[in-house]
């Protein structure tokens, strides 16, 4: 029994830091000297209004923050390559945190587009890596075979003499 | 409805987790054998529920079933949507896997005001169930909007409830059907 108590506390907190992500998926597209972001919420509905937070790596005063146009784009103008954390937040409970890597070339690009791009060229990163099928067959699944086992486990014990 | 990671307190959200998890223990010594398999079914529903979406006050808001799962269930909704909002949390990234525990504590206490109302002797079956279903998940929201603005998060208490009423409105039409429908094809599954 100690040994699944500690595989299931080492599954917890193994995934912990990778799934800490929440009900909001962010778009990011790089259009020098441009970044163009759009969080959405999971289902594809952009989070227009929501809070958008930049903050160059290791500093703790932001970069810039402001809020999404209604059609959920925030734009920012990096100042220099490195790691950028952007948080964007709907004040609704939902919050996602994600870091853009800015590399030499993208000041190295010599055109700066004309306008801001539009929503319909913002190309979207799948940040689910795993199918949305697939996760919900995969939690039923668990759910199920939790439910087996632990209805198999009480019917065992009940069935013992002084079992409840 | 669920609460990501970052949000409240670290103290605030281990504190709940630690509530949570004796209120499973409370809550898991009430489960008969019997009562599993109606369990498993409950939190698959509550678990798939959360992917249907509506777009309502500029926000994305889902259901929850809440308030069927307390109407059904009882004192055993709890452990219920604890499993539930565990794996939406694991596998939709509804809400922190810390803040799993005051998710819980926010929409058990829905499902469980929702077998007080379903315990309501003297009124209709339709107006218990649209009740319960109601308060389910408007209970929870309320909770939520507190813990916010107690926090000092958000754009403010009815700013994050608004929206709500629209979902639990929908949620007890639903509740009423469910039950309804239970009512006709198998009311040994109805606890009164």
């Amino acid at each position: 029994m100690k040994k699944y108590a500690v595989l299931i506390v080492v599954f917890v907190l193994g995934t912990a830091s990778i799934l800490s992500a929440h009900g909001l998926v962010m778009d990011v597209r790089q259009e020098s000297p441009f970044v163009v972001v759009q969080p959405k919420y999971s289902e594809g509905q952009p989070a227009g209004g929501a809070s958008v937070v930049v903050r160059f790596e290791g500093e703790e005063t932001p970069y810039q923050a402001g809020a999404c146009d209604v059609r959920g784009l925030f734009v920012f103008s990096p100042d220099k390559p490195g790691e950028w954390t952007l948080v964007a937040d709907d004040g609704r409970g939902h919050r996602q945190q994600t870091v853009v890597t800015i590399d030499l070339s993208f000041f190295e690009t010599p055109a700066a587009p004309e306008s801001i791009p539009d929503e319909a060229d913002v190309i979207t990163r799948e940040i689910p890596f795993v199918p949305l099928w697939m996760k919900v067959g995969l939690g039923l699944a668990v759910i199920f075979g939790l439910t087996g086992l632990f209805y198999g486990f009480k019917s065992n014990r009940d069935k013992k003499p002084g079992g409840s | 409805m669920h609460i990501a990671d970052g949000i409240l307190a670290v103290e605030i959200v281990l504190v709940a987790d630690a509530a949570s998890i004796g209120a499973l223990y409370l809550f898991g010594k009430k489960i008969d054998t019997d009562d599993i398999p109606k369990m498993g079914l409950m939190a698959a529903a509550l678990f798939v529920a959360s992917l249907v979406y509506f777009p309502v006050a500029g926000t994305s808001m889902h259901l929850g079933l809440y308030g069927l799962a307390g109407i059904l269930l009882g004192w055993l909704s709890f452990p219920v949507v604890f499993l539930a909002l565990l794996f939406q949390s694991l596998l939709f990234q509804h809400g922190g896997l810390l803040s799993t525990g005051i998710n819980a504590l926010n929409m058990g206490a829905g499902a469980l005001l929702a077998y007080g109302v379903w315990s309501l002797k003297g009124l209709p079956e339709w107006l218990r169930a649209f009740t319960g279903g109601f308060l389910g998940i408007f209970f929870a929201a309320i909770l939520m909007a507190g813990e916010f603005h107690l926090s000092g998060y958000g754009k403010g208490f009815f700013y994050v409830l608004a929206g709500y009423a629209v979902v639990a409105a929908i949620e007890g039409g639903l509740t009423v059907f469910i039950i309804g429908f239970l009512r006709k094809v198998k009311p040994a599954i109805l606890n009164n």
